[in-house]
C-alpha cells in the first residue's frame, strides 16, 4: 500500500510534531463518562468529581501485579476519604472471567468503586496500553498524574501527587478567601 | 526463530532514525507536557519491540512498532495506527496504516467509524478485541493479537436501556485480509435493577474455500442469542442461549451454545461456577468464552486447555476465601469433555493457592495445581509454585518465585519429565526492576534442558517503559485474558519499549 520510506517518514513525522507541538501550559479536561459497576449501576465521572478527586485504577484478576497494588489502593482510599477522593477500580477481565470479578471484590472488601469496562470503551478513551494503569484526575476534570505497571513502593507516588493535590487546593482556597 | 534475516537496506537506518527522534523527544519533553487527555488534544500510544538473534547462521533480527496517534476536539476523535514489521511478513503483516477512526461520543450516544473492536453480550456471538502485550513486570507476556472490525458502530446508552449496533469486516483468521462484512447488534434492557434481558443478532456471509474447483459455496450465517441476568443481592444469575443458523448445512452446519454463570459474593467467602456447551457453533470471526484459567504462574500457562467450539461441554467452579484481612485461599476446578481427532479427550483441573500478607513486610502466594489433559498426552500434571514479595524497605523490594512442575506424558520418550523455573527479581521503586531467570527441563523433545535470561525495566518518567533482555527463553504457551499463544523459543536481546503520550 505504501513505501516503506513513506510509512517510516509518516512514522517519524507523526512523533515529531505530536512530541513538539505541545502547549504545556495548557488547561484540558479529560472527557465525561458513564460506567455501570458491578452491581449494575450507573457510575458517572461528572457525578463523582462534584464530591473530590478520582483515581482509575485499569486492571484484571490475571494481572498480579495489579492484585498486588490493590491492598495499597485500600488504604489510600481510607486515608483521604474524608477529603472526597473516590477510587475506580476499571476491571479488563475477559468475558469468561467477568463472573469471576464480584465474588473476588466482596470477599477482598474493596472499599472503592468496581466498574465493568465491557466494550473497552474507558481503555480506548484514556489511552491506556499496560495494566495497572492508575490515572488520578483533579476536580476540575484535569488529569494530573499517569502511572503504569505496579511495583512495592510505588503507591507512595500517588501519595505524593494527591498531597500536591491537596495542597493546591488548600493553597487556591486560602488565596480566594 | 523463523524470521528472515533484516538486509543492510536503508529500513533498519530509517528506523533506527525513528528511534533516535523518540530518544530526543523524550529529552525534550517535561513530564507534564503529556499528562492531560481531552478535548483538544493530541495523543499518541507507542509500542516497539525488536530483538536480535546472534546465536543462528545469519543474525536475525526483527523490529516491529505499532503507533497510535489521534486528535480529541470537542465531542470529536479521530485517530489512525501505523504498524511497522522488519522483516515483513506479508502472511499476516504489512508496513502501513492499520487502522483509523472517527468517533462522535456525547452523554447517550457514541457513533464510530473506521476500525473499533466491540462486544455483544458475554461474548458468545460477538466479540472484537485486541490483547497486547500488556503486563508491565513480567517478560514472558510478549504478544499481540488484533481483531478489530472495520466498519461502523453505534452505541445508545439510556438509563434502562443499551442499544449496540455494529457493521463491518472482520479480519481473517491468521490474515491481514478482510472477509465480508458482518452486521448485527443487541438490546439490553433493564425493567428494574435486579433484572436484565438482552437480545443479540448477527449476520456474516463469506466464500467458503472447498479447496476442490467447483465445491465453492457460499457461508450465510445467522447468530441470534437471548441473554437473561438477575441480581440479588449478593446472588448474581446470568444466562446466554445463542443458535447459528446456517443457509448450507454442507458447507458450515448450524449450531448452538450455551453459557451460565452463577455467583455468590459474600464478605469473606465468594464463589463463581460457569458452565458451557457448545455445538458446531465455531465461526471464523470469532472466539466464545473458554472458561480456562489464566494462570500467573508461568509453567502453568505453557499447558492450558484448547478450546473445540465444535463440540464441547465443560464447567469451572472458583471459590475464595478470606479467614483474616491477610489471607485469601482459592479453590478451583475446572473441567471440559470435547472432541478432537474422532476422540473424546477430557480435561481436568485442580488447585488450591493460598495468599498470606505478611505484615507491611511480605507478601507470599504458594499453588499446587494437579491436571490431566488427554488432547495434550498428559495423564497426569502436577504443579508446585511459591512466590515471595519481600520489602527491604519503602523504595526496594526483591522478588522470588520458584516453580516446579511434573507431568507423566504418554507421547513423551520418558513417560515422565520435569520443568524447573526460578526468578528473582530486585525492584527500585518506582525506576527499576532487575531480574533474573532459570528454567530447566528433562523433556526428551526438548531441543536445550536449560534457559537463562537477565532482564532491566526502566520507568522514564511517567511516559516511557522501556524493557530489556537479554539470554534465553523456551518455546510455549503464553496466555494473557484468556487467550492463548504460542510463542518459540527465543535466545538473543529483546528490546521493549512502550510510550504512552
Amino acid at each position: 500500500m505504501f513505501s516503506r520510506m513513506t510509512v517510516t517518514m509518516v512514522f517519524v513525522l507523526l512523533i515529531y510534531i505530536t512530541c513538539f507541538a505541545q502547549d504545556n501550559s495548557k488547561t484540558i479536561s479529560a472527557v465525561d463518562f458513564t460506567i455501570r459497576d458491578i452491581n449494575g449501576k450507573k457510575v458517572q465521572l461528572k457525578n463523582l468529581l462534584a464530591d473530590g478527586p478520582v483515581l482509575l485504577d485499569f486492571w484484571a484478576l490475571w494481572c498480579v501485579p495489579c492484585l498486588k497494588e490493590m491492598p495499597e489502593l485500600k488504604k489510600i482510599a481510607k486515608k483521604y476519604k474524608e477529603s472526597g477522593l473516590t477510587i475506580v477500580a476499571v476491571n479488563q477481565d475477559s468475558p469468561s472471567d467477568q463472573s469471576k470479578v464480584k465474588p473476588f471484590v466482596k470477599q477482598k472488601r474493596f472499599n472503592f468503586v468496581v466498574v465493568l469496562d465491557e466494550d473497552k470503551d474507558l481503555w480506548d478513551q484514556f489511552h491506556v496500553n499496560a495494566l495497572p494503569t492508575s490515572i488520578l484526575i483533579d476536580q476540575t476534570g484535569h488529569i494530573v498524574y499517569t502511572h503504569t505497571g505496579y511495583k512495592p513502593g510505588d503507591e507512595t507516588e500517588i501519595i505524593e501527587a494527591l498531597e500536591e493535590l491537596f495542597l493546591r487546593k488548600n493553597e487556591k482556597r486560602e488565596n480566594d478567601d | 526463530m523463523t524470521i528472515k534475516k533484516l538486509s543492510s537496506s536503508s529500513a533498519g537506518f530509517k528506523v533506527q532514525l525513528a528511534v533516535l527522534v523518540v530518544l530526543a523527544c523524550i529529552a525534550r519533553t517535561p513530564d507534564a507536557a503529556f499528562t492531560q487527555i481531552g478535548p483538544g488534544t493530541p495523543y499518541l500510544l507507542n509500542r516497539w519491540l525488536s530483538s536480535v538473534e546472534p546465536s543462528t547462521a545469519e543474525t536475525d533480527r526483527e523490529i516491529n512498532n505499532w503507533l497510535d496517534v489521534g486528535y480529541k476536539y470537542s465531542y470529536w476523535r479521530a485517530g489512525l495506527r501505523v504498524e511497522f514489521h522488519d522483516p515483513r511478513n506479508p502472511q499476516v503483516y504489512n508496513d502501513k496504516i492499520t487502522q483509523r477512526y472517527v468517533m462522535f461520543k456525547k452523554d447517550w450516544l457514541r457513533i464510530r467509524a473506521g476500525n473499533f473492536y466491540e462486544r455483544l453480550g458475554r461474548g458468545l456471538v460477538f466479540h472484537a478485541f485486541e490483547i497486547q502485550s500488556q503486563t508491565l513486570n513480567r517478560t514472558d507476556q510478549n504478544i499481540a493479537i488484533d481483531r478489530n472490525i472495520d466498519g461502523a458502530n453505534i452505541k445508545l446508552s439510556f438509563d434502562n436501556v443499551d442499544v449496540t449496533g455494529i457493521w463491518g469486516r472482520p479480519l481473517k483468521m491468521f490474515s491481514s485480509d478482510r472477509g465480508h462484512a458482518l452486521g448485527g447488534g443487541e438490546v439490553r434492557f433493564r425493567p428494574f435493577s435486579a433484572l436484565l434481558l438482552g437480545g443479540t443478532f448477527l449476520r456474516f456471509s463469506d466464500d467458503f474455500l472447498a479447496g476442490v474447483a467447483g465445491l465453492e459455496r457460499k457461508i450465510d450465517l445467522e447468530l441470534s442469542s437471548l441473554q437473561v441476568g438477575l441480581s440479588l443481592g449478593s446472588i448474581d444469575l446470568h444466562t446466554e442461549i445463542s443458535q447459528k443458523k446456517s443457509a448450507d448445512e454442507s458447507a458450515i452446519p448450524s449450531g448452538n451454545a450455551v453459557y451460565a454463570t452463577a455467583n455468590y459474593s459474600g464478605d469473606s467467602f465468594g464463589l463463581s461456577a460457569e458452565f458451557k456447551r457448545y455445538e458446531d457453533f465455531n465461526t471464523d470471526f470469532n472466539n466464545p468464552p473458554a472458561l480456562v484459567k489464566t494462570h500467573s504462574f508461568t509453567l502453568l500457562n505453557r499447558h492450558t486447555h484448547s478450546l473445540n467450539p465444535n463440540d464441547e461441554i465443560g464447567y469451572q467452579f472458583e471459590s475464595y476465601f478470606s479467614p483474616n484481612l491477610s489471607t485469601t485461599i482459592t479453590l478451583h476446578a475446572s473441567g471440559a469433555d470435547n472432541l478432537e481427532n474422532n476422540e473424546r479427550q477430557r480435561f481436568r483441573e485442580y488447585f488450591f493457592e493460598s495468599r498470606q500478607e505478611w505484615g507491611e513486610q511480605a507478601i507470599s502466594r504458594v499453588l499446587i495445581d494437579y491436571s490431566k489433559d488427554r488432547l495434550l498426552g498428559d495423564l497426569n500434571r502436577w504443579t508446585f509454585a511459591s512466590e515471595v514479595d519481600y520489602l527491604l524497605n519503602d523504595r526496594n523490594s526483591l522478588l522470588f518465585d520458584a516453580q516446579l512442575q511434573n507431568i507423566d506424558n504418554e507421547n513423551n520418550l520418558n513417560g515422565k519429565y520435569w520443568n524447573m523455573l526460578g526468578l528473582l527479581a530486585f525492584s527500585r521503586s518506582p525506576f527499576m526492576t532487575l531480574s533474573a531467570q532459570y528454567e530447566h527441563t528433562t523433556n526428551a523433545f526438548s531441543g536445550k534442558s536449560n534457559w537463562f535470561s537477565g532482564t532491566l525495566n526502566l520507568k522514564v518518567g511517567q511516559h516511557h517503559d522501556v524493557i530489556l533482555t537479554a539470554g534465553s527463553r523456551p518455546a510455549g504457551l503464553v496466555c494473557s485474558g484468556g487467550i492463548c499463544f504460542q510463542v518459540p523459543e527465543f535466545e538473543g536481546v529483546e528490546l521493549r519499549w512502550n510510550a504512552r503520550l
